[in-house]
């Protein structure tokens, strides 16, 4: 080849090598973004990070975020450090299963950790099943996650029927009060509650007086004056704290105190903050230890907290989802090899048994049994804190 | 007796749902806009007053004075900022916007003050409910339904009596005729949303005491808010005010004697239903153009 002059080679020489050193760089940056990308565990949450249950979404990803930190600073898993993708689905079902799909064809999550929100997790099951990706123990109460059993489906949170159970057998058992009403949300929870409380109000042919209020009401007074007006002596709240607080209140200002309870997310301080004095005496079921509890293992929870994420309370949810996280990490230490894949992670939870988290009852995993937090226990609301009073016993 | 334990209670709800119903239909008169982030601006507005009470060593009441004035000077920022560049264009555009704001303030008020629920204190927090007749009132709720009688009044005065409101209702009739007159027509409606807004930040330090302040507390309530407005005809604050307590009583009433998980549904086919036979609302009027 004959070039018309020197000029021409140099500028064609010069182009040439600054393509080349162009790619070498691009590829050099790709090869390490793999790299790193290889090197760390991708893990996704989806839940209601806006909207009305925004506390419960970011609460909830808080407590992962708050382990995973703990843990990167130990080093990692594995020397692999843990990395959360949040992803917000406004309590919107449709929107949560076209988050996980981006979850999991975008980002390449290993697992679907602490997913926020009972319709919402109950959408993804079809998904979850299909693309064989862990769903793992998610803040959601429906009895369609572990019945039948889901191979790649775990819980921790008993789910709502089952606490139901638990509290009616104390209601009619120890408390000996035959007329009870329940006020709970008109969505799949709280129907599902409440066909837990007939399941044994029915048996015993006690009636449970059933009054519905869709979620984001702000006027139970009506409701409050239909319970009355059924004479009972025991009111089942099934919802979120705030509107407990609001149906205590109403109560209060008709001169009426029947004996308030309500499953595991009225055991929390913020049912005190907004109630105050109307709450004491009120029960609940408790699925893990109370966020006062003496036990080391609460007391770090709290101090972990605190210590990443100082802007934030920690709550039931977050202490819910720190738990699970714990648990995840446990189950990743326990798959021999250096290959993390979703086969692994849900053949070592199959095989736990009676691991203790501190923060509730023994887990029990099986290939046939995913729903683990069977343990459940009793909290009453004195001077301000909830405390155990009946043992953790086994569901029946 | 449980009757009017329902009656007593719904209009200790309606009267919420009348305060918010206030703010919308100010602006509603005045600029024939419908504000959808009326509820959010009370929220947050509220919200700085809280801040305040909570950060500086100030009474009550001066914590209220400056969150009102912080949600009348929002109301002007609003029409100023988002309405005014908007304004020739297409009803639905503004409608549009003001959606969006709607859920832009529900965001940032998320992102500044967190997602807790808050006990936001009033000077009747701690009053015994009022025994009539062996019923019980709550004290709030009646004060919440003075306070709104008081600021239909004082509008309706600010309205018909002063420059400002007269120059507000014939830039509402005729803007053409009414710049004519020498009405500067900006000044017009940034009187009118500064108002709406101040309107909305009363309705707002009145909820709070009796919903929790979080940033969920206007959301149903701006529905209800309208709705109530409908019913009782969006061109009177009077008939607003009524139609708001209205609601609060049927939602009872409904809820009670005919279904409790339809109770919601039933209270908007009811308005529905009235709308089809006096479309102007029970108390509105029809308003008649010269043409």
């Amino acid at each position: 080849m004959r070039f018309k002059s020197g000029r021409r080679f140099a500028s064609i020489c010069l182009t040439v090598c600054a393509t080349l050193a162009l790619l070498t760089v691009l590829g050099s940056a790709i090869a390490v973004r793999n790299a790193s990308a290889a090197d760390t565990i991708k893990v996704g949450y989806v839940g209601p990070l806006s909207g009305s249950l925004s506390l419960l979404g970011q609460s909830v990803r808080d407590g992962i975020l708050v382990y995973f930190a703990h843990v990167n600073g130990m080093g990692g898993v594995k020397g692999r450090p843990l990395e959360l993708i949040a992803e917000d689905d406004g309590y919107d079902p449709m929107r949560t299963v076209a988050a996980t799909k981006k979850l999991m064809e975008h980002d390449k999550i290993i697992t679907l950790l602490s997913p926020a929100g009972t319709p919402s997790t109950v959408a993804l099951l079809p998904l979850v099943n299909e693309n064989k990706l862990p769903m793992l123990f998610p803040y959601a109460f429906s009895h369609a996650l572990t019945n039948p059993t889901k191979p790649y489906v775990f819980t921790t949170l008993t789910e709502v029927r089952v606490q139901m159970h638990v509290l009616a057998d104390y209601i009619v058992g120890t408390l000996k009060q035959r007329k009870v009403a329940a006020i709970y949300q008109n969505d799949d929870f709280g129907h599902d509650a409440v066909t837990g409380l007939e399941d044994r109000f029915d048996a015993l042919k006690i009636p449970l007086t059933k009054l519905p209020f869709d979620r984001g009401t702000t006027n139970f007074s009506g409701i409050v004056a239909q319970a009355r007006k059924a004479d009972v002596e025991h009111v089942v709240f099934l919802g979120i704290p705030r509107d407990a607080a609001l149906v205590m209140r109403e109560a209060s200002n008709m001169g009426w105190r029947p004996q308030f309870s309500g499953h595991n997310a009225l055991g929390d301080p913020q049912t005190f903050k907004l109630a105050g004095q109307l709450a004491e005496g009120a029960i609940a079921v408790a699925v893990m230890e109370p966020l006062d509890s003496a036990r080391p293992q609460v007391q770090e929870f709290l101090a972990h907290q605190k210590k990443y994420l100082p802007k934030t309370s920690p709550t039931t949810y977050s202490m819910h989802s720190y738990n699970a996280a714990k648990i995840f990490v446990e189950a990743l230490s326990r798959i021999k090899g250096k290959e993390i894949t979703a086969d692994a992670i849900v053949g070592a939870l199959d095989t736990m048994r009676n691991f203790d988290t501190g923060l509730m009852g023994p887990i029990n995993f099986s290939k046939d049994q995913h729903a683990g937090g069977l343990y459940n226990a009793i909290v009453k609301a004195k001077d301000g804190k909830w405390h155990l009073v009946t043992p953790w016993t086994k569901a029946k | 007796m449980f009757f009017f334990s329902l009656i007593i209670g719904g209009l200790a709800s309606g009267s919420l749902y009348a305060m918010v119903g206030i703010a919308i239909v100010l602006v509603l008169q005045a600029s024939d806009i419908p504000n959808f982030a009326q509820g959010e601006m009370a929220m947050f507005s509220t919200f700085v007053g809280y801040w305040i009470l909570q950060q500086y060593n100030v009474s009550w009441w001066s914590a209220v004075l400056l969150s009102l004035l912080f949600a009348a000077v929002l109301g002007v920022a609003v029409q100023q900022l988002v309405i005014r560049p908007l304004l020739g264009r297409p009803t639905m555009n503004l409608v549009i916007a003001t959606l969006g704001l709607n859920i832009v303030l529900h965001s940032l008020a998320g992102m500044i003050w967190g997602n807790e629920t808050h006990i936001f204190p009033s000077p009747l927090s701690d009053a015994l409910p009022l025994n009539v007749a062996g019923l019980t009132i709550p004290p709030m709720n009646v004060f919440i339904i003075l306070v709104g009688v008081a600021l239909i009044l004082c509008l309706t005065f600010i309205i018909r009596k002063t420059r400002a409101g007269i120059a507000l209702r014939a830039a509402s009739q005729n803007q053409a005729v009414a710049r004519l007159m020498g009405i500067s027509i900006n000044r017009a409606f940034a009187v009118a949303w500064g108002l709406g807004g101040l309107a909305g930040g009363i309705a707002g330090v009145l909820v709070a005491p009796v919903l929790f302040l979080d940033t969920n507390m206007m959301g149903l309530l701006l529905i209800k808010g309208f709705a109530g407005g409908v019913l009782g005809g969006l061109n009177s604050l009077g008939g607003v005010f009524a139609g708001g307590l209205f609601l609060g009583v049927i939602e009872n009433l409904m809820g009670a004697y005919i279904s409790g998980s339809f109770g919601e549904a039933l209270v908007f086919l009811l308005i529905i239903g009235v709308l089809i036979v006096a479309p102007e609302g029970v108390f509105g009027r029809v308003r008649t153009r010269k043409v």
